[in-house]
């Protein structure tokens, strides 16, 4: 009763927790431009981050290595460094991403200017990771990120027509006001927003945290069959408001604070505080995890002792890297650059990367030697590999698109 | 003489020619004993071809056969590569190995005297866990040694001084100034003798706490300069 009670807790917990400030910007400006015709790319993404993190979460259950010793084990050292040192920048932009998002949550909150608060959700979210232990940080958070399903009630209050609304997303086509590349491009950063490689640094490593072992892979399979994909259709609820209500309206989406209205003028002030709990939780539990993944990379890469779940002191480098990060990243942010088009450049740039983390861990799950007989299935092998042909398809068309549609602009 | 010397390395025969790239190295556990480890890993030959791609994922001998796309791609990369026995070997130079006139590569042959290992494949790059469970370090490189005419295995070089120099570009030489100004005077990476080696999986255990390791210094430093100083870091 226990063990199926803490399934479901871990169940809900990725559920809450996939949605990040990444989703929020990415599903809202996409509804808003393109309405429901690029809703067929976030089922790509959550079919591709369940593969991808089903595996990991095998690997790091069978054989204890999270992604990053797993990388420089394949890749060799060469490779490897090139590979950490774009992971740890993309990174690095994410927390800075996350951080900025919390900080307009509060000043949405509140009234006062974001960049007062970005120091001090800087120093919360150090705090946090120095101090909490990492069941109950992961917990809390994930929990309480489920008050974004404030986005369903929304959805159900503007009774939509749900046929036509199945019809736009199964019926995909490159609305007239646009062009295919910005489509391209815009499509690349929902798929980058879905699968960001920090999810799976911080997925695996948390997997070595916690101590699983092949008694697990149920708790993984729980996890990743059911938590992310519940994730994808909070995204696709988001995605749905946006195309409801501000696509007729022609508002774009450019800041958190338009995410209010349609949730406003549906459910009311009660439904604008669930929001804001819903973001700010979210989004804080993303900016743990992407600080975390900041130390995990680089303290895997080096053999360092990483992890919570040694006091401080005994993984003294792996928490320097978290803090400097940490630091790093909010100063970066105090520079007023918008933190939604650090968001933007994020998780295209994510998407752009996958492939370095992707076909190690493809290749490693198919291993005997790590894995015995908890290799890849045909199934897995089949869909993974048109996953690997449709991420390195995406890393070289990434950067010609972004500069050929100016960032989707 | 160290492992990532030898890898990367042409292999070219006196009054021959070029024999390909070497990408692994083929260890028999056959030698002199070494410390708690048992028998020593002798340096049995050089694995040398076209391909290193398919080596380093473990398609090129059939250690990993799946997905079948990688497979078929990276078999047909790496599907020479082949063996020259260590014996062979006449001098030992800067990105250069020359074997005796007239020696050609062969399928790897059948060792019956020990377990074989392929370094590169199997040892380099993994992670070290020391007798407690406690993660200390990588295989950054191995250190080979000679007795009575054959060359084993004789130590796990530790630390970014190791890999600095092997990582190349921009990247590489940034990280070997950051080495040498941080070790000022200490001269070499950390090496730890291959003979407090436990087991050999996806990590290699040690026999010994991480805290007699040389490696750990840096750790130490960061330790007691900054963390400690936090409040709650022992909590």
């Amino acid at each position: 009763m226990k063990r199926i009670l803490e399934i479901f807790l871990g169940i809900l917990t990725a559920f809450g927790g996939f949605v990040d400030i990444g989703d929020l910007v990415a599903n809202a400006e996409t509804g808003a431009r393109f309405g429901l015709s690029l809703a067929w790319v976030v089922l790509v993404g959550v079919i591709g981050i369940v593969l991808f993190s089903e595996m990991c979460g095998r690997v790091a259950a069978i054989s204890h290595r999270p992604v990053f010793d797993v990388v420089r084990e394949r890749l060799g050292v060469r490779v490897a460094f090139v590979n950490l040192v774009a992971s740890f920048f993309i990174n690095f932009l994410t927390i800075g991403a996350e951080i900025g998002g919390l900080a307009l949550v509060v000043e949405l909150a509140t009234g006062i200017n974001y960049l007062l608060w970005v120091p001090l959700l800087g120093v919360a979210v150090w705090i946090v990771i120095w101090k909490v232990r990492f069941q109950t940080m992961e917990k809390a958070f994930g929990l309480t990120g489920l008050a974004l399903l404030v986005f369903v009630v929304a959805l159900a209050r503007l009774h939509p027509d749900w046929g036509s609304l199945v019809r736009a997303a199964t019926h995909p086509s490159v609305p007239p006001s646009e062009d295919l590349a910005t489509y391209a491009f815009f499509a690349i950063a929902l798929l980058g927003a879905a699968m960001t490689p920090y999810e799976v640094f911080f997925f695996s490593s948390g997997a070595v945290e916690e101590g699983w072992t092949r008694e697990d892979l149920m708790v993984n399979r729980a996890n990743v069959y059911l938590g992310f994909p519940l994730g994808g259709l909070l995204s696709l609820a988001i995605m749905t408001t946006a195309a409801l209500v501000m696509k007729p309206r022609g508002i774009s989406v450019d800041s958190l604070a338009q995410l209010t209205l349609p949730i406003g003028l549906t459910v009311g002030k009660i439904g604008v505080a669930f929001l804001l709990i819903g973001m700010f939780a979210a989004i804080f539990s993303a900016a743990l995890e992407t600080s975390l993944s900041a130390g995990y990379t680089v303290a895997q890469f080096f053999g360092w002792q990483w992890g919570k779940f040694v006091k401080p002191r005994e993984a003294a480098r792996f928490h320097a890297v978290v803090l400097v990060s940490i630091g790093a990243a909010t100063l970066f942010i105090l520079t007023t650059v918008d933190p939604v088009k650090v968001t933007e450049y994020s998780i295209v740039l994510a998407a752009a990367a996958l492939p370095l983390t992707y076909l190690p861990i493809l290749v490693v799950a198919n291993d005997p030697t790590y894995m015995g007989t908890n290799v890849n299935s045909k199934i897995t092998n089949a869909i993974g590999s048109v996953y690997l042909v449709l991420l390195l398809a995406v890393a070289v068309a990434t950067i010609p698109l972004m500069i050929v549609t100016k960032a989707g602009a | 003489m160290h492992l990532r010397d030898l890898l990367g390395s042409q292999l070219v025969a006196i009054r021959g020619g070029a024999l390909g790239t070497i990408h692994d190295v083929r260890l028999v556990q056959d030698g002199p004993v070494l410390g708690s480890f048992g028998a020593a890993l002798r340096l049995d030959g050089l694995l040398a071809g076209p391909g290193a791609v398919g080596v380093r994922f473990g398609y090129a001998h059939g250690h990993v056969d799946a997905p079948a796309l990688l497979a078929t791609a990276l078999r047909a990369e790496s599907h020479r590569l082949l063996f020259a026995a260590w014996s062979d070997v006449v001098a030992v130079s800067e990105g250069v190995v020359y074997v005796r006139a007239g020696t050609a590569l062969t399928e790897p042959p059948t060792t019956g005297t020990g377990k074989v290992y392929e370094a590169a494949f199997e040892i380099l790059d993994r992670q070290l866990v020391d007798v407690r469970g406690r993660l200390a370090g990588k295989v950054d490189d191995l250190g080979f040694g000679s007795t009575d005419g054959s060359v084993h295995v004789e130590t796990i070089r530790c630390g970014p001084g190791a890999i600095a120099e092997h990582v190349g570009g921009k990247p590489g030489r940034w990280l070997a100034t950051v080495y040498r100004r941080l070790h000022e005077g200490e001269g070499d990476p950390a090496s730890v003798s291959f003979g407090t080696v436990r087991t050999i999986g996806p990590e290699l255990t040690l026999a010994l706490p991480r805290e007699d390791l040389d490696v750990m210094a840096f750790e130490a430093w960061i330790r007691d300069r900054f963390i400690s100083k936090l409040p709650g870091s022992s909590g």
